[in-house]
């Protein structure tokens, strides 16, 4: 995420905080109580919605699997046990339990003895005994319902024979000694999280060393600490989805604990993870809203800070600007504007799925009733008081697939939406054609208040990528010089967008990757240049006099990063009448790596994405000199790729 | 130094990775100054080449069915495929996929259970799957890597089925590589002929 902000300018309205439903970084099930028709015979509409506790099952009570003693280590002798797993799993609940705006609050309340694999059996199960399919580092399954459901005295929720509700009872626990929860009877909200279990892969196929010390974390790919990760799946279990932050700002390159990667080769980006980011912090007080109840875990109690007085809201909507109708599942992002950091995330869209009674299938909704599956494009952030500009982007696998986060992106990528550049929210000049996607304007928050109508319409653009599919990332062990990298843009091609008629250049992309998930994509320069290709097929290219550039550029990890030029309109006609002139014989997009040492146990700069896929186009160029010579590749197209627009009409 | 995936994600051993980065042999190496990598940007687990080269069977096809089932106290989806296209491994009109995680309504007490991360396939859905033998079903196979070894198959505003994911291409439509929209996405023509090249090595 780009965090270049042109212009400052208040522009949003306060509103009491009223958000009734927001639908963002949240781990998803479907409602299927008001049974609305669906498009599809006999089916209904089912609702998506988040996953959570109920106030009455907080406490949230996990019990550890006590059948592995001491816990397997796939790399030798086995060292953990599980009373030191017991105290590591606490240290990981309470990384939630002590955010003071959440009401949140899981504890460890003894073993169990399953020698199975985790099932729905009414216990919180914390378990080192993973199914031989099961690759992961760990997971974190949860059991809850679809609709409105009432339960009462003597039900038997699993299905065991035993009755797992109880009247006698205020607030979930084992009132039957018989070794699993049961909730109190009551009515429940369909989404609310009956079972949960969180399993660690220990397996000496695939599985990994789990460690409790943070001395013991080291750059072995297969070992990984224990709370960091586990940290990671009981966010999972308080309902949050996995977040697409992996990068903070210029000097930090740690992300969200929601991020769904982990460095295990990166001890800085490792430990990082047990310790919640703000957007974690956000989302978790956001969904346990700390003093919005008079009594029970929800009212204020000694150290909590009510979410109303840490925390206000930006919302708004956003809208698919090339089909013209509402955006499902594409992140939405708030940087603060006072240190450029990433601050907070969601997802946008109201989204339904089609469901049929008789067989319990879940579908898609037809793309031909897209409206019954995307209601609407709407999202809400929560963020701490503040200054902030807003941008949207695709979940389209860059960082992150649609598939790795929740339904609702799933949804937003069924109907073809996940396909559009990143841009910042610029008030009054949104649309789907606009003059700069760079300029951010300012959202001011409040603590208690909705800061409404920032809504984001994606930008209709065109886009020269002449490159295949990543294939590799490079260049590592710079020499002395380092490594300035270079695409060519042939005027030629430049004049043919948009048929020949007036286009505004807009920005470049670089596709970047870091070694080391803790680094910035930070890159000494970026720039668009203009250049000759010589006889002999080496560049020159004028860097001392480029058409736009940015010092200290930050990209992206694993994602383009977007070059937003400055005054895209006077950039575009000095182009123009140079191309016309015959003085612009080629753009070049420029991206310099900046002097080690680098940042991150690797000690390799950032890197830039390539791709062997035919055909190889010979318009990437690498010079190692400091620019003097800039030499063609013949074994790679370097992924940069440069946007255009239409020419907006003048406000 | 390398990414894998949390909860749900990923699967996979990391050693895949690293061996595949540093220790392939001399004629598949890459130069000595970049890493094979990972058209995945997820991640690192599997690369496209190494998902070619660890999956059973290579399909493409719409889901057809996706019937959730109780196995040992855990929900699961049972997913139908029809098959149009096979890449690799025995041809078959049809193939039976299983996903963790499912819902159940036709209990007393209706409910769902989720894996954060995991794949789905959802009647309707056009896919582009990478799978393995997963003898503990049956005859049945699992999607590779987890969720990566699924990509979803969508049309793009001109009706171009586009495989989605990072797959960035861009050998796009005119020979300029210069199309309208991101480059985020692949033409399924283009994704199947990489794949397609793998398989020839």
């Amino acid at each position: 995420m780009n965090r270049k902000f042109l212009s400052i300018l208040l522009t949003t309205s306060m509103i009491l905080m009223s958000v009734a439903s927001v639908r963002a970084g949240k781990f998803e099930t479907v409602d299927i109580t008001a049974g609305a028709p669906s498009p599809i015979p006999g089916h209904i509409l089912a609702k998506v919605i988040q996953i959570k506790w109920d106030q009455r099952a907080i406490p949230v009570p996990y019990r550890i699997n006590n059948t592995l003693n001491p816990i397997p280590n796939p790399l030798g002798p086995a060292f953990l046990s599980v009373a030191d797993v017991s105290a590591g799993i606490q240290n990981s609940l309470n990384a939630w339990n002590n955010i003071p705006s959440s009401y949140i609050n899981m504890q460890v309340v003894g073993t169990t003895g399953n020698t199975g694999l985790i099932r729905f059996d009414m216990i919180n199960e914390v378990t080192f005994r993973t199914a031989t399919a099961f690759a992961a580092i760990a997971s974190s399954p949860s059991t809850a319902l679809i609709s409105d459901t009432t339960l009462e005295a003597g039900d038997d929720i699993d299905g065991d024979g035993d009755s797992d509700v109880s009247a006698a009872i205020t607030v979930i626990g084992d009132a039957d000694s018989d070794g699993d929860n049961e909730f109190p009877a009551g009515t429940y909200k369909a989404g609310t999280i009956l079972d949960n279990d969180v399993q660690f892969n220990t397996k000496t196929s695939n599985g990994f060393r789990f460690t409790i010390d943070d001395a013991q974390v080291d750059t072995v790919t297969r070992s990984v600490d224990l709370e960091c990760v586990a940290v990671h799946e009981f966010g999972h279990s308080i309902g949050l989805s996995h977040a697409t932050d992996n990068q903070t700002n210029a000097s930090d390159g740690n992300g969200a604990t929601m991020f769904p990667l982990i460095d295990t080769g990166d001890p800085v980006a490792e430990l990082n993870q047990a310790t919640p980011d703000l957007d974690d912090i956000a989302w978790a007080a956001f969904t346990y809203p700390e003093g919005t109840a008079a009594s029970g875990p929800a009212a204020l109690q000694a150290g909590d800070v009510p979410f109303a007085s840490a925390f206000g809201i930006i919302s708004g909507e956003a809208r698919h600007g090339v089909q013209n109708r509402a955006l499902a599942g594409a992140s939405v992002y708030a940087v603060d504007r006072s240190d450029n950091s990433v601050a907070v995330s969601a997802y946008t869209g109201t989204t339904n799925l089609s469901f049929n009674p008789l067989t319990g299938q879940l579908f898609f909704v037809p793309a031909v009733n897209f409206s019954q599956g995307v209601e609407n494009g709407n999202y809400a952030i929560p963020v701490p008081p503040g200054n902030y500009s807003v941008g949207i982007e695709a979940v389209d696998g860059s960082p992150v697939s649609a598939g790795q986060i929740n339904f609702t992106t799933q949804i937003g990528n069924f109907y073809g939406q996940q396909n559009f550049h990143e841009e910042f929210w610029n008030n009054n000049s949104e649309g789907a054609i606009e003059r700069d996607p760079g300029d951010a304007k300012n959202a001011h928050v409040n603590a208690g208040f909705v800061t409404g109508g920032t809504n984001i319409t994606t930008n209709n653009q065109f886009t020269i990528a002449p490159f295949g599919a990543a294939t590799n990332i490079g260049f590592i062990n710079p020499p002395a010089g380092g490594f300035i990298y270079a695409v060519q843009f042939p005027a030629a091609e430049v004049s043919a967008l948009n048929g020949g008629n007036p286009t505004l250049l807009q920005m470049g992309q670089f596709d970047t990757f870091l070694l080391d998930a803790s680094a910035p994509a930070l890159f000494a320069k970026a720039s668009l240049c203009t250049g000759v290709i010589n006889p002999d097929t080496t560049a020159t290219i004028d860097l001392a006099n480029p058409l736009t550039s940015s010092v200290t550029f930050l990209s992206q990890d694993t994602d383009f990063g977007p070059f937003y030029f400055k005054n895209p309109h006077d950039l575009s006609e000095t182009v123009r009448l140079g191309i016309a002139a015959g003085t612009i014989q080629n753009l070049f997009l420029v991206l310099q790596i900046p002097s080690a040492p680098f940042p991150g146990v690797s000690n390799q700069p950032p890197l830039i994405g390539l791709s062997s896929v035919a055909p190889i186009r010979g318009r990437s160029f690498l010079s190692t000199n400091g620019g003097l010579t800039f030499n063609r590749r013949n074994d790679f197209n370097f992924r940069f790729s440069l946007v255009a627009s239409q020419i907006p009409p003048t406000p | 130094m390398k990414k894998i995936t949390l909860g749900s994600c990923l699967l996979i051993v990391i050693a895949l990775l690293v061996s595949a980065r540093w220790g392939t042999k001399a004629d598949d190496a890459p130069p000595a100054d970049t890493l094979g990598t990972p058209d995945t940007t997820l991640a690192a687990a599997l690369s496209l080449e190494e998902m070619v080269n660890q999956s059973d069977v290579i399909a493409i096809g719409s889901c057809s069915n996706a019937q959730s089932v109780w196995v040992d106290g855990s929900l699961v989806t049972v997913a139908t495929v029809s098959v149009s296209e096979t890449l690799k491994g025995a041809g078959s009109e049809t193939l039976t996929v299983v996903l963790p995680g499912g819902i159940d309504a036709n209990r007393k007490i209706p409910v769902s259970m989720s894996y954060p991360g995991a794949p789905r396939l959802t009647p309707g859905e056009n896919a582009f799957l990478f799978l393995t033998a997963a003898p503990e079903f049956g005859n049945n196979y699992t999607v590779a890597g987890f969720s990566q070894g699924k990509f979803s198959i969508v049309n793009d505003e001109d009706g171009e089925p586009m495989v989605s994911r990072d797959l960035s291409e861009l050998s796009l439509r005119g020979n300029n590589g210069v199309r309208r929209g991101p480059s985020n996405v692949l033409p399924l023509s283009s994704f199947k002929e990489q794949v397609k090249g793998y398989l020839k090595n």
